[in-house]
């Protein structure tokens, strides 16, 4: 990076060089003080929840790793569309604000690519959360494993239910790879392990929570051995809850002819309906951990660490599935 | 019923009414006339209650008039039909008749039943057994008017105005439109009868009122004044130069082929339909076809562009056939236009004047693949400016920002830049100055004079300069011919207005 | 004086004739109303098909949700129709719809469930979101009726801020743990039948009796249909019309809080795109774009139609990423049977 500013550093005046040349180097691990690593988040916010808990994390975490957070520039929920061509156009702009290094959320991954292309073009590393591109190269992804995640719940629902049956699935927005991931997930265990049972999956458009309560509503009228309901996220749970009482299919958990419900996300909501029976259980995706490791490893990318292709670290983002006085995993807040 | 007394009204310069006074009895038509300008709109504003005089006291009925703001105060004592149509199309005569009124006994809901006989009733009066649950939409121009003079009535208005009533309307329906009149007036109606038609204001009125720039020259029995002082009063005197006679014009080239021939040329058009017209043009001639709003003079010359299309009859262009409706191919045959409206028809506002005086000709400078040749443009833009003396700027000044007078020229210019065998100008020096004025009728005289067949469509006196030959219309028909300039104003102008003219 | 004794003699001439005149009155209703209508045979159409894709789809329980589904989007519907009818626009009816409820839900719930932890009674927290559609509704028609802003334009940017305001007053976060009295509208019934949908096609017939009925409504046909007549015959144009907005704005607020009430939670992406689907069931339903035209009945059967077709999608199994292809071509050629049949009048 120092080669960018070089030539023309030597042309001004010397002070102002050497305070560009500190900076363009991100100052190898002895913080020299003022340079502050400073980085760009974009997200997208489908998963309000989630993404909430996050921001709590991140600003925690900011300080104790010492970075400057730019940001975050947010894509609009359950907006339509075009929240890719939105992001390419915020990684410009933090780009162009001179941050070293990004953390992104992709709102969908092959999209992204554009933007990873002129990151990597400009030389600021990219490290991304909870998605995987499937297009550009980045330095380094931070996320969990979105297919144990749906084979862990749909393990759960059918090892729990009472007889064979039909599972709904209320799927995410499809163009998400974490909403493939889980969905594979959820198939492939039911149809290895649980032969008697049968997945009918929803498909709901830009993560929108109406279209996604109306999808459960349908299953509970059409599906007539209703097992059990596995949501992508968290924040249609309530309204599913409402809609099998107004059904008169409710019942809490371990009661007879009860429809389980398992979610994802792990937010402290989903504590508090997980406590009072409403919902069965739900993956934990600590969004302090995401926080944590997004800051970290963004911090380790200006710093100038290598790693190598396909190299995983192991720091404990495994799923862990939140059920009904077991324990959880370290972390604050549930 | 209505009366208007030393009334003054000006809208910034413009002083439109200036000390006019006019009263409208009951059981009276009144009409009132004057060319277009004269004031009538204005003082129609002022009896409706759209507007206060500056000067001067409006009373209707022997009462003050009430403020502006109660239309509904205004509503009872005038109601004016105008030329457009004031009903609302989508909802049911019934409805129109009693917009925003109520009925006897309503309060603010609708009794539909009521509404339905009461409206039914209403037409029966006037004998029209009229459908009054058919849509507003669907009616003929008489029928609007029946309706809307129904619905003022019915209102308790006892001064009715109208104006330009029998515009729209054929023969018949003018001679029902009499018998109502004469009704209303037996009902003790004061009626204000607004028309450029004058052999119906002594069929039907009882006093008349000229008014010329504002002011009113002449009012008194109809029976007390002739034709031809009511012309005279409505065109005034002169200028000493052209006392009574438009001056001959000066021509200086042979008449040639017959260029354009109109062959019973029926249209049907809103703004005055045309009914089995036939002319010709020669090279060489300027044929000028005069007459009123409606009478269908700027419908000949849409049907002979293109721009509408005839029900029947033929258009041939040097001899052959065009195909009606068709302006591309009309104008590829040589056919210059210059419209009546030039911001609505006339020019491209924001190309500049080089690329609108080239409009017309693009596929001549494009040779190749279609790309406009820069230089072939710029030299043809420059001989046009030249020949017209356009003032712009510069070659690229968009045309917009021109006077007037220079748009009007680029648009003649634009007509005249193919060369053109016909010459189509409607209106050709409306809105210019008295200079661009003199250069525009000058390089329409050259093209004339060059050989070019020119057919013009204007009620502005001055045009008529470059006229070789008149053509009037009335009512859709060619009423008569002025062969041989100079002519006589009076004789004209009492031609255009529906008089039979003695030759 | 003279006139009223022609005319009362003339209306007893015309009663005698009121046999005549009933008879034909009748056939006339009806042909009035075969014009709307002629959509039913589009909705039996869509009923058979759904009856053959899934037998589920006739059952009692599944044309609840079908209702359910609907209602929200109808009331925006009955919103907009309004609002079109006076020959103006609002594209921020789905702002409204989204930020109203959360602002009401705001101020009533715990912190802990992201309110701003005044936790206010339930009811004012109603009343909040009725006021905050009113407030809306009258920016609105001020500035574009009386101030003369581009209708479309003006309501497009409001819309804009509306949903990014409702994006930034939490952060993107949703509201939740709402108390009863918030969400009865989404998630309680009558006899059976969602209380939703019970105030939804109130609205609608209360709605359609006021323009038929009512001086007015009457008098918002005709300023839709020629703006110059009505103004000469005294119609307060500017009064109606920006009671209009203010009337479609609180409409489309009680739609946000029945959708809020089925969610039992407000997010922060509520009413996204909604205005695309209450245009086309207006549209389809009749509702002419220019003002002026089109009746309730219409845009009713609009919905409906779009309530189906959403439902008959999701029973079928139709891979998942083709839903919008297929959603979108089914409403063209709604549309397309609506101009032919004569309905559509955009």
């Amino acid at each position: 990076m120092s080669t960018l500013f070089g030539r023309r550093v030597r042309a001004l005046s010397a002070v102002v060089g050497t305070a560009l040349l500190a900076v363009g180097c991100g100052g190898s691990p002895t913080p020299s003080g003022s340079t502050t690593p400073k980085i760009g988040v974009v997200l997208t916010y489908n998963l309000p929840g989630f993404w909430g808990n996050y921001f709590k994390y991140e600003d925690q975490y900011r300080t104790q790793l010492g970075v400057e957070i730019v940001g975050p520039k947010v894509a609009n929920v359950e907006a339509n569309g075009n929240e890719a061509a939105q992001q390419i156009l915020d990684v410009r702009s933090l780009i162009a604000q001179g941050v070293q290094a990004l953390i992104i959320n992709p709102a969908d991954s092959a999209a992204i690519g554009p933007a990873l292309d002129y990151a990597k073009r400009k030389g600021v590393p990219v490290v991304t959360v909870d998605v995987a591109r499937s297009q550009g190269s980045v330095y380094m992804i931070v996320r969990a494993d979105n297919t144990a995640y749906g084979t862990k719940s749909c393990d759960y629902i059918a090892s729990h239910a009472t007889s064979p049956g039909t599972i709904a699935m209320v799927e995410g927005d499809l163009t998400s790879l974490n909403a493939r991931d889980r969905a594979t997930g959820c198939q492939a265990v039911i149809s290895q392990k649980y032969p008697n049972f049968k997945v009918q999956a929803y498909q709901t458009k830009d993560w929108g929570t109406d279209p996604a309560v109306q999808n459960a509503t349908t299953a509970l009228t059409a599906i007539t051995d209703l097992r059990g309901i596995y949501v992508h996220w968290s924040v249609p749970e309530d309204g599913i809850i409402a809609a099998e009482k107004q059904k008169n299919k409710y019942s809490d958990v371990g009661g007879s002819n009860h429809i389980m419900l398992v979610g994802n996300d792990g937010s402290p909501h989903e504590c508090d309906l997980i406590r009072s029976k409403n919902l069965d259980a739900t993956i934990d995706q600590p969004a302090d951990k995401y926080a944590y490791y997004a800051i970290f490893y963004a911090k380790q990318a200006v710093a100038g660490t290598k790693y190598n292709d396909g190299q995983t670290t192991d720091h404990n983002i495994d799923p862990i599935l939140l059920v009904p006085r077991a324990g959880r995993g370290s972390g604050p807040g549930g | 019923m209505g009366e208007a007394d030393h009334v003054f009204k000006s809208f910034g310069e413009t002083r439109a009414l200036v000390d006019v006074s006019l009263d409208v009895r009951a059981a009276e038509c009144h009409a009132l006339v004057g060319r277009n300008g004269a004031g009538k709109s204005t003082l129609v504003s002022l009896f409706t209650g759209l507007g206060r005089p500056d000067r001067g006291a409006i009373q209707l009925a022997g009462e003050a008039t009430p403020s502006l703001a109660d239309r509904g105060a205004w509503l009872a004592r005038v109601a004016c039909v105008y030329q457009r149509s004031m009903m609302v199309p989508s909802l049911t005569v019934a409805e129109n008749v009693f917009l925003n009124r109520r009925m006897a006994g309503e309060g603010a809901l609708i009794n539909w039943r009521q509404l339905r006989s009461e409206a039914h009733a209403l037409m029966l009066e006037w004998g029209f057994d009229l459908d009054v649950d058919q849509e507003a939409a669907t009616l003929t121009v008489e029928q609007r008017q029946i309706v809307e003079i129904a619905r003022a009535l019915s209102i308790g208005a006892r001064f009715l105005i109208l104006d330009e009533p029998t515009a729209a309307l054929e023969k018949a329906a003018v001679d029902r439109l009499f018998e109502r009149v004469r009704r209303l007036r037996e009902g003790g109606v004061g009626v204000l009868y607004i028309s450029h038609h004058l052999e119906e204001i002594y069929e039907i009125c009882d006093r008349v009122s000229v008014l010329r720039d504002g002011e009113m020259v002449l009012s008194g029995p109809v029976s007390n004044i002739r034709q031809a002082e009511l012309v005279a009063a409505m065109v005034g005197t002169a200028p000493p130069r052209r006392a009574t006679e438009i001056e001959a014009v000066e021509t200086h080239g042979a008449l040639g082929e017959t260029r354009l021939q109109v062959r019973d040329l029926t249209v049907y058009s809103r703004s005055g339909s045309v009914a089995g017209v036939s002319l010709s043009v020669r090279s060489g001639e300027c044929a000028g076809l005069v007459g009123l709003r409606g009478s269908g003079s700027a419908t000949v010359a849409d049907a002979v562009v293109g721009l509408v299309r005839p029900r029947s009859g033929t258009i041939l262009i040097n001899g052959s056939a065009v195909e009606p409706g068709q302006v591309h191919s009309t104008l590829h045959r040589g056919v210059g236009y210059v419209p009546q409206d030039r911001h609505a028809r006339g020019f491209a506002p924001q190309l500049g004047v080089d690329e609108n005086l080239t409009l017309a000709l693009l596929d001549r400078l494009s040779r190749r693949l279609g790309i406009v040749s820069y230089r072939e443009r710029t030299a043809t833009a420059r001989r046009q400016i030249e020949q017209l003396q356009i003032v712009a700027r510069s070659l690229d000044q968009p045309v917009s920002s021109l006077s007037g007078g220079n748009q009007q020229k680029v648009v003649v210019g634009r007509a005249l830049a193919p060369d053109p065998n016909v010459l189509v100008a409607v209106n050709p020096t409306v809105g210019v100055d008295v200079a661009s004025k003199e250069a525009l009728l000058d390089a329409i005289g050259r093209a004339r004079d060059h050989g070019v067949a020119v057919l013009m469509v204007s009620d502005d006196f001055e045009d008529l300069r470059v006229c070789t030959r008149l053509l009037v219309m009335v009512r859709g028909r060619i009423a008569g011919e002025f062969k041989q300039p100079p002519w006589d104003r009076q004789r004209l102008i009492a031609a255009i207005e529906g008089f039979e003219v003695a030759v | 004086m003279q006139q009223r004794a022609m005319a009362d003699k003339a209306i007893e001439q015309a009663t005698s004739v009121g046999w005549r005149m009933n008879r034909r009155d009748i056939r006339f209703v009806i042909l009035k109303w075969f014009r709307e209508l002629t959509l039913i045979p589009v909705i039996v159409v869509l009923m058979i098909a759904g009856a053959i894709v899934n037998p589920v789809f006739f059952t009692p329980s599944n044309l609840i949700n079908v209702a359910e589904g609907g209602a929200a989007l109808g009331m925006v519907v009955v919103a907009e129709s309004l609002i079109l009818l006076t020959g103006k626009f609002d594209i921020s009816l789905q702002g409204t719809f989204g930020l109203a409820p959360l602002l009401g839900a705001w101020l009533i719930a715990p912190k802990a469930s992201q309110g701003l932890g005044t936790e206010w009674n339930p009811w004012l927290g109603l009343l909040v979101v009725l006021g905050v559609g009113l407030a809306v509704g009258a920016f609105n028609g001020i500035l574009v009726v009386k101030a003369n802003f581009n209708a479309f334009i003006f309501t497009l940017a409001m819309s804009i801020l509306l949903t990014g305001l409702q994006l930034g007053w939490l952060g993107g976060q949703t509201v939740y743990n709402l108390p009863q009295a918030f969400i009865y509208l989404g998630s309680e019934s009558w006899v059976g039948i969602p209380v939703a949908v019970w105030i939804t096609v109130v609205a609608f017939a209360a709605a359609a009796l006021f323009l038929r009925y009512h001086r007015a409504g009457r008098a918002m046909y005709a300023i839709g249909g020629n703006l110059e007549a009505a103004r000469a015959a005294g119609i307060q144009v500017d009064r109606i019309r920006i009671g209009v907005f203010m009337v479609a704005s609180v409409l489309a607020a009680v739609g946000g809080l029945m959708q809020a009430g089925r969610v039992t939670a407000v997010t922060a992406g509520q009413g996204s795109n909604l205005i695309f689907g209450v245009f086309a069931a207006a549209v389809i339903g009749g509702i002419s774009l220019d003002g002026g035209r089109g009746r309730m009945v219409g845009a009713l059967t609009g919905v409906v139609l779009l309530s189906l077709v959403t439902n008959i999608l999701t029973l079928t199994n139709i891979s998942s990423t083709w839903i919008d292809a297929v959603d979108g071509a089914i409403i063209l050629i709604a549309l397309g049977l609506a101009k032919l049949i004569g309905t559509e009048r955009a």
